[in-house]
């Protein structure tokens, strides 16, 4: 996979996965300060 | 194959490409440890960490980690009656086990690898530069170890905070394998939900040169 060909596809493809886990792990922290996650819901 | 380097110091010396500064480098490794000692192997070795949050369900009444550890628990995510049968496991073993026990040793061998990489690239430039201009580089690939740094104190809170549950907890607030309630009662804090907000932006920077760096270079 290491040539020339492939490099631009690798760099969106790393970046892709990086912003999908950062976007998926701070949806957690945002959705409690939104409210969109209560206590007892 | 052990080689006598010009500073006198001898070194093993890929049977393929015979090419002492791409050790492993050109794909046709003849053994696996010549691929392994090489930059590019230790940065796969870097590569990989599961996410460990997959036990968060979002209402308190669903799955938790200690139902899993009932027999039969598979049945009840594809929608099979209950079946209510005699723990398979100690409750709470499964929450350890499954995402922590795993990513420790990875962790242990994501440590090791980035140790030495480090010192192989302190070594390779002892002195430093006159004047550094980064040409091709990125921020992410600039900023590794300083968000590894960062991540690896934030894995250390993460733990005691909500698995342990002995930081950034009121007293009696923090309840032992309710993830929801916990969950919520930590992120309701609004400079921990911040933190947790930075420690994954240096993950996502972590994992963009990291992701890249481990596919790219791969020969082939």
């Amino acid at each position: 996979m290491n040539n020339a060909r492939t490099t631009w596809a690798l760099q969106i493809v790393s970046r892709v996965v990086a912003l999908v886990m950062f976007v998926g792990f701070i949806s957690v922290p945002v959705s409690v300060q939104a409210g969109w996650l209560v206590k007892g819901g | 194959m052990a080689t006598q380097l010009r500073d006198g110091k001898a070194a093993d010396r890929c049977q393929a490409c015979t090419r002492q500064e791409n050790l492993g480098a050109c794909g046709r490794a003849t053994r696996p440890w010549c691929w392994w000692g090489t930059v590019v192997g230790k940065k796969v070795v870097m590569g990989g960490h599961r996410p460990g949050a997959g036990w968060l369900r979002h209402r308190p009444h669903a799955r938790q980690p200690q139902d899993l550890s009932r027999r039969g628990g598979h049945r009840r995510l594809r929608g099979v009656p209950p079946h209510d049968g005699e723990p398979l496991f100690p409750p709470g073993l499964l929450l350890w086990v499954s995402p922590h026990r795993p990513a420790r040793l990875r962790r242990a061998a994501h440590h090791g690898r980035w140790s030495k990489l480090t010192r192989m690239n302190w070594t390779a430039r002892p002195q430093g530069y006159d004047t550094k201009r980064s040409v091709t580089t990125t921020y992410a690939a600039r900023t590794m170890r300083w968000s590894g740094v960062i991540l690896a104190l934030f894995i250390v809170y993460h733990l005691l905070h909500l698995t342990g549950g002995v930081v950034s907890f009121q007293p009696g607030e923090f309840v032992h394998l309710s993830v929801y309630h916990n969950v919520v009662a930590a992120f309701s804090v609004w400079y921990v939900a911040l933190f947790y907000i930075v420690a994954m932006a240096c993950l996502c920077l972590h994992l963009d040169h990291g992701i890249w760096s481990l596919l790219h270079g791969r020969s082939g």
